[in-house]
């Protein structure tokens, strides 16, 4: 029986081996659409996750307004605690200018009431304007910050301010930023970013000009905002006088620059200046730069407000900064669409750490050989979700393996800027500060590399791609990697679903 | 043949290198697709869906064995999940009490020519034309057929045996006509 089983299988096998059977020309036809179908469907899966990558981002920037609320509210506490404080006259007028910030305008200086609860409760001996930047309102710049202020802290009225400045332009024509020279004041601590401070200690300009410290302006943006606020530039006559005299609109806005100020200025009971460039400082933002400051001064006047240090040791007082910025790390979950000829485009969404860490410290050194010091070691985590719109073109493939090169833009939101700072030499008094940003604004960026991807599973790969990433400038006022070296070497990885 | 440049395009899409590969083997496959179906209709349909299947999951192809071969088992496959879906296997009994009725005078090897024996297996029922494929031209084992069509090894043993019965049935009464 086996026999004859296996002598009938040879004959089938050996009947049926190269049996074959002409398709009809239709068969392929009809194969062919089906395929065509096929990408047609497959591209489906492409746009839902491009349009899940764009709601994410979308997400991500309504977080985003939702943590500027937040940080806006961190600010007033830090001010409301400052206002119950009984420590010194120069810490309490800080917090009146800080508080003047936040209110906006002055009655008294221009017209433009914009009623608030602290309007009225000015601790600062001088004029204070909000302006804002762009075509925003004052209340959407007390929100987000982009808040300008200019005081004199002992001549409280306008006519102040024109002085100054008419001697500013006087004594500077070349320089842009209005500076003044008059009267020797001491300068008011500012400790809130964009914070602009007129004052009349030459010393003290020249020092805070040498070490970019203090930009003592009004400035083209200034006089915008102030049309902006719905000024016309009679109001604007009216109320700065002799200072656009003669000049028509055009004119005006040839009257300064941008508002720079990167700096951190201490002053203690005796008058006495701490400063240095301060912009490692400065470079952190927001809440946390306040707080920062705010405890750098209250520290500073603990620490040097006692009679062994003089005017005369201004020399001896050094701010020592540093900060080193880490690469970022980049994960991606990505969706690739194989199109012909070896070109695939490629999106996603991509999620970025940024690291940072720093110190910041404060030190006297005087002649009688008195010396001391107290700061900070600053963590910063910056975490960013992004979209990625990426092409790609294979040129080596194996059956797992792909070599490429591929080149896109990308698009990320700044999630939350995470800070930690902990006293260096936990000096009494100091404590750790813990705070958090929202990170405004959007980071474009453009790349191009090589890159591997390892198939791990049907459709999945693993990739790794080292790139050249161009960053743009942000509107973000976060300073990071980015923006310190906007040309960078990085290395995307991720996984990817690749659609064929 | 030198299938690699081919499967190259056709893994990444290329509807020219899809129509290359369907070139070299639709014949031999509709040749497959034929033993398996009751007719040319049948049979169509297994090739474009085995075609479709090939062009999707060409990226399992480790490339070890011969491409031929492993397209023979898309087909053969992508038949026999037909046949499941239609349940046509159903009616199927054990081999116990099957008389092999095999008639010792019909030499099926030498008196048939192969496209009368095609015609034979195609009139076949569906479950001993898929069991008689699978045993007697595929090779497999009644245990591994079993397996693949889910039915006890005593039922593939006995799908057989009546396969073969029905093929010397229609060669007898083939050479018996005047």
């Amino acid at each position: 029986m086996k026999e004859e089983k296996d002598k009938l299988r040879d004959f089938m096998q050996g009947a049926f081996q190269d049996y074959e059977v002409a398709p009809d020309p239709e068969d392929w036809n009809r194969i062919e659409k089906t395929l065509f179908g096929r990408k047609r469907r497959r591209i489906l899966p492409f746009i839902i996750w491009a349009t899940a990558a764009c709601l994410l981002l979308l997400l991500a920037l309504y977080t985003g307004g939702i943590l500027n609320h937040s940080e806006n509210t961190i600010v007033h506490t830090a001010v409301n605690a400052h206002k119950t404080d009984k420590s010194p006259s120069l810490l309490n007028t800080n917090s009146a200018a800080k508080e003047a910030v936040q209110t906006g305008f002055d009655k008294k200086s221009l017209s433009t009431n914009h009623s608030s609860e602290k309007i009225n409760q000015s601790k600062v001996n001088g004029i204070t304007v909000a302006t804002v930047q762009e075509n925003k309102t004052v209340n959407e710049a007390k929100t987000i910050h982009h808040v300008a202020a200019i005081k004199t802290s002992q001549h409280a009225k306008l006519k102040s301010v024109e002085r100054l400045i008419r001697t500013a332009k006087a004594t500077e024509p070349i320089n842009t930023l209005l500076a003044a020279n008059q009267t020797k004041q001491t300068p008011q601590v500012d400790l809130k970013d964009k914070t602009v401070t007129v004052s009349s200690d030459q010393t003290l300009i020249s020092r805070a000009e040498n070490n970019n410290l203090l930009v003592h302006a009004i400035s083209q943006r200034n006089t915008d905002l102030l049309l902006n606020q719905g000024k016309n530039i009679a109001q604007l006559k009216q109320q700065f006088g002799g200072i656009l005299s003669g000049r028509d609109p055009s004119g005006v806005q040839n009257i300064g620059s941008d508002i720079r100020f990167t700096g951190l200025a201490l002053s203690n009971s005796s008058g006495m200046i701490i400063q240095s460039s301060g912009k490692e400082m400065m470079s952190y933002s927001g809440s946390f730069a306040s707080q920062l400051a705010s405890n750098m001064f209250t520290n500073s006047v603990k620490v040097f407000d006692n009679s062994l240090l003089s005017s005369l040791n201004i020399g001896d007082l050094f701010q020592n900064n540093s900060r080193n910025y880490f690469p970022p790390i980049t994960f991606g979950l990505n969706v690739n669409l194989a199109l012909e000829n070896n070109w695939s485009i490629e999106t996603g969404i991509q999620y970025t750490r940024l690291q940072s860490s720093g110190s910041i410290s404060i030190s006297s050194s005087n002649a009688i050989q008195f010396t001391t010091s107290f700061g900070y070691n600053v963590d910063e985590n910056l975490y960013y979700l992004g979209v990625p719109f990426i092409i790609n073109y294979t040129f080596s493939q194996t059956r797992k393996t792909s070599f490429y090169i591929s080149g896109g833009i990308s698009v990320e939101k700044g999630l939350i800027a995470k800070y930690k700072a902990t006293p260096v030499d936990n000096f009494p008094g100091m404590t750790p500060i813990y705070s958090h940003n929202a990170i405004p604004g959007l980071q474009y960026s453009m790349f191009g590399g090589i890159g591997i991807s390892y198939k791990f599973i049907r459709h999945f790969e693993l990739f790794g791609q080292p790139s050249m990433t161009y960053y743009l400038k942000s509107d973000g006022k976060n300073n990071t990697i980015y923006s310190v070296h906007p040309l960078i070497f990085n290395l995307r990885t991720g996984i990817r679903y690749t659609i064929k | 043949m030198d299938y690699n440049k081919i499967l190259e395009g056709c893994l990444k899409g290329n509807l020219k290198a899809q129509r290359e590969l369907y070139d070299c083997f639709a014949s031999k496959m509709l040749g497959v697709c034929m033993r398996y179906s009751a007719n040319r209709e049948e049979a169509k349909d297994l090739l474009h869906d085995g075609f479709i299947k090939v062009f999707t999951k060409l990226d399992t192809f480790s490339g070890s064995g011969p491409l031929e071969a492993w397209m023979r088992r898309i087909f053969v496959n992508t038949a026999l999940e037909q046949l499941r879906k239609n349940d046509v296997l159903r009616d199927t009994v054990d081999y116990d009490g099957i008389t092999e009725n095999l008639d010792a005078s019909v030499d099926i090897e030498s008196d048939l020519n192969r496209a009368e024996l095609m015609e034979i297996i195609n009139s076949m029922p569906p479950g001993y034309r898929t069991v008689f494929n699978l045993y007697a031209i595929e090779g497999y084992a009644h245990q591994e057929i079993a397996t693949m069509l889910h039915i006890s090894e005593g039922t593939s043993k006995s799908q057989f045996a009546r396969a073969k019965v029905w093929l010397q049935t229609k060669i007898t009464s083939k050479y018996s006509e005047p």
